[in-house]
């Protein structure tokens, strides 16, 4: 299960309170996406709160919104692996994430807006047993082993500090 | 000029101003970045009202990078609204009205009709610039 519980997680260096209104428990071959206003928090959310208490128990991959930050550590890992480093920063991320099937979950903060429909296809085939994205591109159900999505909606009032957020389900 | 990365510029800098999201800004706050187009201070008081708009109050002082993706982009797409003249431009947004929510995207393209109504902004798409319509 990917899980946390309901009640206030804070991201104190940011400056927010996420106040999550009911647990967030996920079973394996869930995809969940983000969504919300710009300056929501969404990004702080995953960094601050979601991937600090997943960490143990969760073997991730994160794909950082400045994709630029993790170009090195993915050109040095491809390399490592002995396989070709594409020189585009895309084609770069997804021969990393494609390179990486030891981990369990994947997290992309806005990645799908560099993506060709085909390379979203390839993305969606990967075997990660949950799927977790931030997005604000019109989300219809993949194709793909992930029988159920949720979305994770955030809303914060008058850029103030609490973030109240709120799980429903999508299929 | 802030807003341009190399590549895009490189290949598309002739014919437009580029807004990348990679690259928006040269300075770390707003306050340098101002001072380094060379506007005034009147400028702040512009973009605080602009930007009040997409529901957030930007900071001089604050530095760029301690903003949202979207809120950067905002930002940089009102600063040269401000400051580019009211020419028949091309201007091209990369990557940008995807890192924005579907409200923010409408109200920043109905800012560019206002603000810039003789530009023609475009997307870059994988078969090259496509102009966008209202």
């Amino acid at each position: 299960m990917l899980e946390l519980p309901a009640g206030i997680h804070e991201a104190a260096n940011a400056g927010l309170r996420f106040h999550l209104t009911a647990p967030l428990a996920l079973a394996s071959g869930s995809l969940l996406v983000l969504c919300g206003e710009n300056g929501a928090g969404k990004s702080t959310f995953l960094e601050r709160v979601l991937i600090p208490s997943a960490r143990s128990t969760h073997r991730i991959l994160y794909l950082a919104q400045d994709m630029d930050l993790q170009r090195h550590t993915m050109a040095a890992t491809l390399a490592l692996l002995g396989q070709e480093v594409p020189v585009g920063i895309t084609s770069l991320a997804l021969a990393w994430i494609q390179a990486c099937p030891s981990r369990d979950t994947l997290i992309l903060d806005e990645f799908e807006k560099y993506l060709r429909p085909e390379q979203r296809e390839t993305l969606d085939r990967l075997d990660f047993s949950w799927v977790v994205k931030v997005s604000h591109l019109c989300e219809t159900r993949p194709r793909t082993q992930h029988r159920r999505g949720f979305r994770l909606l955030f809303e914060r009032t008058n850029a103030g500090p609490d973030v109240d957020v709120r799980l429903e389900q999508a299929w | 000029m802030p807003g341009m990365t190399h590549d895009t510029i490189a290949e598309f800098g002739a014919g437009y101003c580029v807004i990348d999201i990679h690259s928006l800004f040269v300075c770390a706050t707003l306050k340098d970045e101002i001072l380094v187009l060379g506007a005034g201070d009147a400028l702040f008081a512009d973009l605080k009202t602009d930007a009040l708009s997409f529901g957030f109050v930007p900071d001089r002082g604050r530095r760029l990078d301690s903003y949202s993706g979207g809120e950067q982009a905002i930002l940089c797409c009102l600063l040269l609204m401000r400051l580019l003249p009211r020419d028949p431009l091309q201007i091209m947004l990369v990557r940008v009205l995807e890192t924005l929510s579907p409200k923010n995207r409408e109200l920043l393209l109905l800012k560019f009709a206002t603000m810039l109504p003789a530009a023609t902004l475009f997307t870059l798409t994988p078969s090259g610039p496509r102009a966008i319509h209202a």
